[in-house]
């Protein structure tokens, strides 16, 4: 009897050490995969190539000529056509020197997936645009100039030039965010003005 | 003895021919060195200490942005960004300034003279001429 008693508490005790190792793994394999999922999401994303950055360069300067082609077909508003013609100029001369340099280098600008975002978002952007008439469509432009012009910023200080590994590649990158900085407040100025 | 004297005749036309020659551009450098002198004298049409100065556009600043000269002094404009620019005025206008171009006015009048880029409007600069 003594010995059914003392069997049957064993197998409890194995039964509860089960459980609970099992309800252990079950813990940690749990917090394995949230952690991977947290680590996945905040992870930043691998440093661009220069030859990435040379087709991130090339795609945002063609996003904002686009924009500025259409401003200026569209636009009744004097200062915003002014505008929209000194960002075609701008980006264009921009663009010019990114495939001289690129070319020099023996660099092929190669996709990725911030230059394909940029693309598509470009297009989206550009679609609603089309859409709109008058004074919408100066201030969405406007509004959407002052937008892009700091994401670009943002990609600038955060990306781009801190990826770079050609001095040259670096450099260009440097010279050219002032002149995206400027096209910023005259945008922001352009803004205000029509908002009065 | 008439070949010789043919040969002699000609040996003088020559060395004259060539006294003459040296003697004529010796005689035109010194007319010139005086001519430029003597412009280099008349204040009124080329001062002597004529300077050149320089204004760079860069990062979409003219710099320095503002320059003191003399009447009658150069200044160049050099666009030294990716960009084009204009250094514009109603006194005196660049054009469009494709990057690595230079432009250069000079100023005969005094006063101050503000002046912009045509296509940023935050670049400004002023010329003083005293």
């Amino acid at each position: 009897m003594n010995i059914h008693v003392f069997a049957i508490n064993q197998i409890k005790q194995l039964q509860f050490t089960m459980a609970r190792s099992i309800a252990l793994i079950l813990a940690a394999v749990g917090l394995m995969a949230f952690t991977t999922a947290d680590a996945a999401n905040t992870a930043p994303t691998p440093d661009p190539s220069d030859a990435e950055i040379a087709m991130i360069v090339v795609v945002a300067d063609t996003v904002d000529v686009n924009y500025g082609k259409l401003a200026v077909e569209k636009t009744k508003n004097q200062a915003v056509k002014e505008f929209a013609e000194t960002m075609v100029r701008d980006h264009t001369a921009v663009n010019e020197k990114a495939v001289a340099l690129a070319k020099k280098l023996g660099v092929t600008p190669v996709a990725s997936e911030t230059s394909k975002s940029l693309e598509s978002n470009g297009k989206a952007e550009l679609k609603k645009l089309k859409a709109l008439t008058d004074s919408q469509f100066d201030k969405a432009y406007v509004a959407n100039e002052v937008a892009y012009h700091e994401a670009v910023i943002d990609l600038l200080d955060k990306t781009l030039i801190p990826s770079a590994k050609n001095a040259e590649l670096k450099a260009l990158l440097k010279t050219g965010r002032p002149i995206f900085a400027a096209h910023l407040e005259h945008a922001k100025m352009l803004q205000s003005s029509l908002s009065k | 003895m008439k070949t010789v004297n043919s040969v002699f005749q000609f040996q003088l036309f020559s060395v004259c021919a060539l006294v003459v020659i040296v003697l004529s551009a010796l005689t035109s450098c010194s007319r010139s060195s005086r001519g430029g002198r003597e412009v280099g004298d008349s204040s009124k049409t080329l001062p002597t200490a004529v300077t050149v100065s320089l204004v760079s556009m860069q990062s979409l600043q003219f710099l320095p942005a503002a320059v003191e000269i003399k009447k009658g002094d150069v200044l160049e404009w050099k666009n030294d960004d990716l960009v084009p620019h204009t250094a514009t005025s109603p006194q005196f206008n660049s054009g469009t300034m494709a990057a690595g171009q230079r432009w250069r006015n000079t100023f005969t009048e005094s006063g101050t003279f503000p002046y912009i880029c045509n296509f940023h409007p935050q670049m400004k600069g002023v010329v003083k001429v005293k």
